[in-house]
């Protein structure tokens, strides 16, 4: 028999089943152990957790050898791996993912504490071959996820706005993918935060709602560029607990009128964060969940990596920002009472009839057009002219300006707040309000200004 | 027991249809893994391991030109794990008690791992054999460790 290449074999390296390895030391004595995680890197090479600095360790260090068996847990097709030791990495994009993975196996296998990566050893791989089986017939696949990809790559293509094409997307993640639950989060370059832009499958839409950088499976995936994957639920990666570290790291605030609460499932078993690249920056993450652990393999990763390279392409391709509508149309005989927008200056917050609608840069932009409409009777402004206001201190990477838009309109409709923003035409925005606004300004009591 | 390495308690354990992994040292001194299905100890403290010769053919080439041998024995619901090793071993005739011993055996350790939560495909799968395909090999073992997950993994265990 052929050997498989490593790209095939890859069912055995999700941490079903701990895999064998074997060692010997200087002397040539084997030692033989039972390894939770053997991690695929490439084709030619694979990886395995340092957790404990045991013979095992020693061993490796001291001849560079080892043998792994390794069990694909739907055939039952026993594979024996040669591997020469090349180096150990302690930080950085590979151990974030063996990380998120063995917290998610040691959390099922009840070592949560025990498991703890210390770095990640990685292998060349000399020889392949199948020592037994396959014992038993794979289940048939659930789909087809190459004929996905190029449906979801044809369907985003049709999107003509920002809006639609975030919706297109997770649309096609439900269609194509039968993905119930997932989101698409937008950086925030001065806060370095992300917030949730679109979502579906939750019973609140949570737009608006932030995940700090390096926290959670979101953050990990954003700040190291990389897809993020659990198959098992674990605490130490729960939004739970990423709240907590948020509040370690900026300070206690409790929770205030102005945060937006996290739309996720309360019990996730599978999770999956991968990075949408614009212009060669994590510009966004595509989120998916499911309460069935082990939903997200190394095939659907390779698939949704494409799907969010679609959607990075095309977030930067200079589509207008919202569509002509969004969300349920306003009855005819809009309010005539005046409508109250208070804007607090500290952190650009801003309240229509005491409640809460947005803060940062898409509160900011909203008083602004809500200001010189106010002042000037305006309704329609240009992409271009709230680029370039200086008031309104848009991030260099003005990619942005379009999720803030599409953010702001969103938030608005949630509201059910008698304003909309729609799409006047090609770089045109248009601010209906339905009748008199009453601004009032709460200006910083220090001028800081935070996005 | 006899040899001083084994109580009986571990004896039992060893052989209570757990897991059984096997290690020898191949050609160039490279290591070679095996997967065994059971295990019978006499009370001389000889350690007997039946496994799958078709599935093991690098692993028995090396324990036949006097390689020396290590075996873990894990439970997989509580981890707990120890580590026997010998300088060498010997590739025996299979006798009439190996084949109800690997059946009995194979069937306690398949009946955990489906209790634990594995697939019962995959629990079947991995405990399966044919009559046939069975091997033993016996050593007397000259050490044992400690191999549970966890600091204290690779400590010697002194009876």
């Amino acid at each position: 028999m052929t050997a498989p290449s490593l790209d095939v074999i890859r069912n055995c390296f999700e941490g079903v089943v701990p895999a064998v390895l074997a060692t010997c030391d200087a002397e040539g004595v084997p030692n033989v152990s039972l390894v939770s995680q053997v991690h695929y890197v490439d084709r030619g090479r694979v990886a395995l957790s340092y957790q404990f600095f045991n013979k095992t360790r020693r061993n490796i260090l001291a001849t560079g050898g080892a043998t792994v068996s390794v069990l694909d847990p739907e055939c039952v097709t026993d594979y024996r791996l040669d591997l020469t030791y090349e180096e150990t990495q302690s930080e950085g994009a590979l151990f974030e993912i063996m990380k998120a993975k063995l917290a998610g196996i040691a959390s099922h296998s009840g070592m949560e504490g025990v498991f703890q990566l210390r770095g990640a050893d990685i292998f060349r791989v000399l020889s392949v071959e199948v020592a037994s089986g396959p014992f038993a017939v794979p289940p048939s696949a659930p789909r087809n996820l190459l004929s996905a990809v190029r449906r979801s790559w044809d369907i985003l293509g049709e999107a003509r706005e920002f809006g639609a094409l975030l919706d297109r997307t997770l649309d096609c993640l439900r269609d194509c993918f039968s993905i119930e639950h997932a989101m698409i989060l937008i950086r925030d370059e001065a806060a370095e935060r992300f917030y949730t832009v679109a979502s579906t499958g939750y019973a609140r839409s949570g737009i608006g709602s932030e995940i700090a950088l390096g926290h959670g499976v979101i953050g990990v995936a954003a700040r190291e560029g990389v897809p993020i994957r659990i198959g098992h639920m674990t605490s130490e990666y729960s939004y739970g607990a990423a709240l907590r570290d948020q509040a370690r790291d900026y300070g206690l605030e409790a929770a205030d009128a102005t945060e937006i609460p996290y739309p996720g499932l309360p019990a996730p078993e599978s999770q999956i964060a991968l990075p949408v690249v614009v212009a060669g920056r994590t510009t966004g993450v595509l989120f998916a969940e499911s309460p069935e652990p082990m939903r997200f393999r190394y095939d659907d990763e390779d698939a949704l990596a494409l799907v969010a390279a679609r959607l990075g392409e095309l977030m930067a391709s200079g589509l207008d920002p919202v569509g002509v509508e969004y969300g349920e149309r306003l009855p005819a005989c809009a309010t005539t009472q005046p409508i109250r927008v208070r804007h607090y200056g500290a952190d650009n917050s801003v309240f229509i009839d005491h409640d809460y609608l947005i803060k940062g840069v898409a509160g900011a932009i909203f008083w602004k057009l809500a200001g010189e409409h106010a002042l000037t009777g305006r309704c329609e402004f240009t992409n271009r002219e709230l680029r370039l206001d200086p008031a309104l201190r848009l991030p260099e990477f003005a990619e942005n300006l379009e999720a803030r838009l599409v953010l702001l309109q969103r938030r608005l409709v949630e509201r059910a707040c008698p304003i909309r923003l729609e799409k006047a035409g090609r770089g045109r925005l248009r601010l209906r309000v339905p009748s008199t606004l009453i601004l009032e300004d709460i200006p910083a009591a220090g001028g800081k200004l935070t996005a | 027991m006899a040899n001083g390495v084994l109580t009986a308690e571990l004896a039992d354990f060893c052989q209570s249809g757990i897991s059984v992994i096997l290690a020898s040292r191949g050609t160039a001194g490279r290591p070679v893994v095996g997967r065994g299905l059971a295990c019978r100890i006499d009370a001389e403290g000889r350690v007997r391991v039946i496994y799958r010769e078709p599935a093991n053919a690098a692993f028995q080439r090396a324990i036949a030109t006097g390689a020396p041998i290590a075996v873990t024995f894990t439970k997989p619901y509580s981890h707990r794990s120890i580590q026997l090793k010998a300088p060498r071993a010997e590739i025996v005739r299979p006798a009439p008690p190996d084949g109800p011993a690997a059946f009995s055996q194979a069937r306690a350790f398949r009946d955990e791992l489906v209790a634990i939560g594995y697939a019962e495909s995959l629990a079947t799968g991995y405990t399966r054999f044919e009559p046939h395909e069975l091997a033993a090999l016996e050593f007397l073992p000259d050490r044992a460790f400690v191999q549970t997950p966890g600091p204290s993994a690779g400590s010697a265990l002194s009876p």
